[in-house]
């Protein structure tokens, strides 16, 4: 399990990564594999990509999501296991830039622990459909049945 | 009742499953709904906003977004997705098959609270070994509804995600029924397949059974309509096995075509290695042609063994040579076959029925959101 106070790090040669709203979309490029993080997921994500420590994370969603503090530290560290399992993030070298400290005050949202989903399957389908050539106009119907009831 | 149609491809893109999207879009308008489909914007040819017979199109980036990994095209498509669920506020949304576009709708079924219909249209993927971390995974678990093209298919689905059985049921696609053909005739004797080129097809297998049954029957030949990444192989094969000049690559014909062009065979071969519910077994069905098939997920369900065609186990060919030779040597059968298809086809294949199914389940899906706020 990471250490609370340790950075991490996006891993950016092989990882991106974009915030959407309420929803953080990750690639990792060298496996075609997709993931997603909504609420409180996605921001963790957002904290820990910008190289702030575990603490100051579990802290902002304590303060966001007004929970209890201990929880938030091992909600977090699950997190953070998962994403080291998954190959996005990797410990920071050096003591990283100071940053001020999260403000993030309570916007009313219904916590739920923050879980990456994965979607493993991309590639497969991909190549399962590739494009197809066109018809110029319609051309299905035949004289008589329509499916009209 | 507004109903949403997901699908990563549609018209004019053909192909099995787009040609029944459009059916289904198109005949559920006509039948007086409102259907609106997004779609993938996969060909910067296309338009972004297109209609069809009264049906509105929007064309998103969720291909390109996924294929070329571009996140900044995987945004635009999400909050395009966000923006029609919010702004046509559909009573049913119905994803027409698992694919890159689900994963867009899954992130944003907050969007829009409207109960969903899945379609499975293929089996399960080698790769989607896990329930919770796959598209399919995630899709069947969070599906209100979910519709097989066949009861193999939707078995499979069963055995992978064991919470469908109760929310679940087979809905056979459904074409309008081709004028009736003349029954097949054998001098000679002209078999045909028909479908993309791509080794799923299996057509390698029918150009190797028809080196073996050219010996016994001198005029036999074999047309394949279609086109896709095994054109040259295919090609090459029919030279190297030594029946180069009995062998016909037609290219693409558009699906009104098809039951047309089988009208002109003596009997179709499907030897594909992997199948949903093959639609030109379908096809061939309702053009009153036998069919020669490998018995691979919900083939039997077009196919009746012994009745309407033969089935053989997939990935052999000795065993479809000697398929393709029982039909060609004994010409009454076949065209009985023939008969029996059509037979079959009307009872289980038609227009009306697949559109009388799915508007039923989108009564009772938006039924339960009505009922659910109030």
């Amino acid at each position: 399990m990471p250490v609370l106070e340790e950075r991490y790090a996006v891993r950016g040669e092989e990882v991106a990564a974009k915030v959407f709203d309420d929803e953080v979309v990750v690639v990792h490029l060298g496996t075609c594999t997709y993931y997603s993080a909504s609420g409180s997921g996605a921001d963790a994500w957002s904290w820990i990509a910008t190289g702030r420590p575990l603490a100051d994370v579990a802290a902002g969603l304590a303060e966001r999501y007004r929970i209890d503090p201990g929880r938030a530290r091992e909600d977090v560290d699950r997190f953070v296991a998962r994403l080291l399992d998954e190959g996005l993030i990797a410990p920071a070298n050096g003591a990283g830039a100071v940053l001020e400290a999260l403000s993030v005050p309570a916007d009313g949202k219904e916590y739920a622990p923050p879980e990456l989903h994965a979607y493993r399957d991309m590639a497969d389908l991909l190549a399962l459909d590739p494009p197809l050539p066109e018809l110029d106009r319609p051309a299905w119907r035949a004289a008589g049945d329509d499916g009209r009831p | 009742m507004r109903i949403l149609f997901v699908s990563d491809l549609f018209w004019p893109h053909i192909g099995g499953i787009e040609v029944w999207g459009a059916r289904l879009a198109t005949g559920m308008a006509a039948r007086g709904h409102e259907v609106r489909v997004i779609s993938s914007h996969s060909d910067p040819g296309l338009p972004d906003r297109d209609v069809l017979e009264g049906v509105a199109i929007e064309r998103l980036e969720f291909r390109a977004a996924v294929e070329e990994r571009r996140l900044d095209r995987f945004g635009d498509a999400l909050a395009g997705i966000k923006r029609i669920k919010r702004e046509f506020e559909p009573d049913v949304i119905h994803l027409g098959t698992v694919g890159w576009s689900t994963v867009f709708h899954l992130l944003t079924l907050d969007a829009w609270p409207a109960p969903w219909l899945l379609t499975l249209t293929q089996q399960r993927l080698a790769s989607q070994t896990s329930s919770s971390d796959t598209v399919l995974g995630r899709a069947l678990k969070s599906a209100d509804w979910v519709s097989s093209v066949s009861g193999a298919v939707l078995d499979e689905a069963i055995d992978f995600s064991p919470g469908v059985a109760g929310r679940s049921s087979v809905d056979y696609w459904g074409m309008p029924a081709p004028l009736e053909m003349p029954p097949p005739t054998f001098d000679p004797p002209r078999l045909l397949c028909v479908g993309r080129l791509v080794p799923a097809k299996g057509f390698d297998l029918a150009v190797e059974a028809l080196s073996v049954v050219a010996r016994r029957h001198p005029g036999i030949s074999l047309a394949i309509a279609g086109d896709g990444p095994e054109r040259a192989r295919l090609a090459l094969l029919a030279k190297e096995v030594g029946v180069d000049e009995r062998v016909t690559l037609e290219g693409w014909i558009s699906p009104e075509r098809v039951c047309a062009r089988m009208g002109e065979a003596s009997v179709v071969v499907l030897p594909s290695h992997q199948e949903g519910l093959p639609v030109v077994a379908v096809e061939a069905a309702w053009s009153g042609r036998p069919v020669i098939a490998a018995d691979v997920s919900g083939m039997a369900e077009v196919v009746a063994h012994g009745r309407t065609g033969l089935l053989v186990p997939p990935d052999d060919r000795d065993a479809l040579a000697t398929a393709i030779d029982e039909i060609v040597s004994d010409r009454e059968r076949a065209r009985s076959m023939g008969l029996e298809a059509r037979r079959l086809a009307s009872e289980r294949f038609s227009l009306k029925s697949m559109m009388d199914a799915y508007e039923s389940i989108y009564e009772r899906l938006a039924r339960r959101r009505i009922d659910a706020r109030a």
